[in-house]
């Protein structure tokens, strides 16, 4: 019952449907994906080689997450070299803290997709802001697919309503 | 899975009803507004759209123009970029909005037409000024489409 609530809310937030039937594979993807231990790359994906970078200058204003394929986008740090014509930078804004908590990268038939642990939140009665981190960058082969994350969080649970 | 997953939810609900400036989740999100913020237009112009077998909703993204299997003559890979959309859709489903914030990309397709077919899966290419951003996207297929065969 407990599980079934939990991917009603994860459903509802993330594409809209509200039944197991009505929604699509890849709806049932993230759903399995949410329930996996943070290294298990997801049955559904296959590893992605990727390199991190020192972080380069691209859009100061992007948050969350962002794919530059152009030298006109982003200009490598000093000493890092990148062939846009082969390559293209991920970049993983205000989500983690540093390379380690990038657990994973994989690729499904439709988009990449990075697993991360992020720091855990308080547990609090309101969720608190999410303290501003230095953005993630790594390389990875240039694609067609669009990146998205998945985030696990392995702090302690919060006790709700009670239950542990 | 335990409690942590309806925390990080919550967190994320109210990150979104706090970054489009409504009191809450709900009041965001809206057929006209699906990704819950009122972000900036983008201009955009479809330089296709075909039918293609069934698949699930999803994005791709052409910065260069060795991965686009179409004609992009037009398209100027140093400073635009081709976004496929494809999605059940059916025949004479329009792009109706793509808009853009400093977080995401949202390109809202309105397939509301009711056409047959309208479960049909479409491939939509959209021209757009390159950017970083990643692609979100919505199709609105109205729920009086649902009851069609």
């Amino acid at each position: 019952m407990k599980t079934v609530v939990l991917f009603a809310l994860f459903a509802v937030l993330s594409s809209g449907c509200t039944t197991w039937l009505e929604c699509s594979a890849h709806d049932r993807q993230r759903f399995l994906e949410s329930t996996l231990p943070p290294d298990q790359i997801p049955p559904h994906a296959k590893a992605l080689s990727h390199r991190f970078v020192a972080t380069g200058v691209g859009d100061a204003n992007l948050m969350g997450t962002g794919i530059y394929t152009h030298t006109s986008q982003y200009k490598p740090a000093e000493g890092v070299t990148i062939d846009f014509a082969r390559e293209e930078v991920v970049r993983i804004t205000g989500v983690v803290t540093d390379p380690q908590s990038v657990r994973w990268v994989a690729e499904t038939d439709i988009e990449v997709v990075v697993g991360v642990i992020v720091p855990s939140n308080p547990c609090t009665a309101y969720p608190s802001p999410k303290t501003p981190t230095p953005p993630v960058d790594m390389v990875i082969a240039l694609t067609t697919k669009p990146v998205r994350v998945v985030q696990h969080d392995i702090g302690p649970a919060c006790v709700m309503n009670g239950q542990p | 899975m335990d409690g942590r997953l309806p925390l990080r939810l919550s967190v994320l609900a109210t990150l979104g009803a706090l970054a489009c400036g409504c009191s809450s989740t709900y009041d965001c999100r809206n057929s006209s507004t699906p990704f819950g913020l009122s972000g900036e237009s983008v201009i955009f112009r479809v330089i296709g759209d075909r039918p293609v077998p069934d698949h699930d909703d999803f994005i791709a993204l052409f910065t260069h123009r060795e991965q686009y299997d179409g004609d992009a003559k037009d398209v100027d890979f140093e400073h635009e970029e081709i976004v496929r959309i494809t999605a059940r859709t059916g025949e004479g489903a329009k792009v109706a909005s793509v808009v853009k914030s400093t977080m995401l990309l949202g390109f809202t397709v309105d397939a509301t037409h009711c056409a047959r077919g309208v479960a049909s899966t479409r491939q939509i290419d959209v021209v757009i000024p390159l950017t970083p951003l990643v692609p979100l996207l919505a199709v609105n297929r109205g729920a009086s489409c649902k009851d069609l065969p």
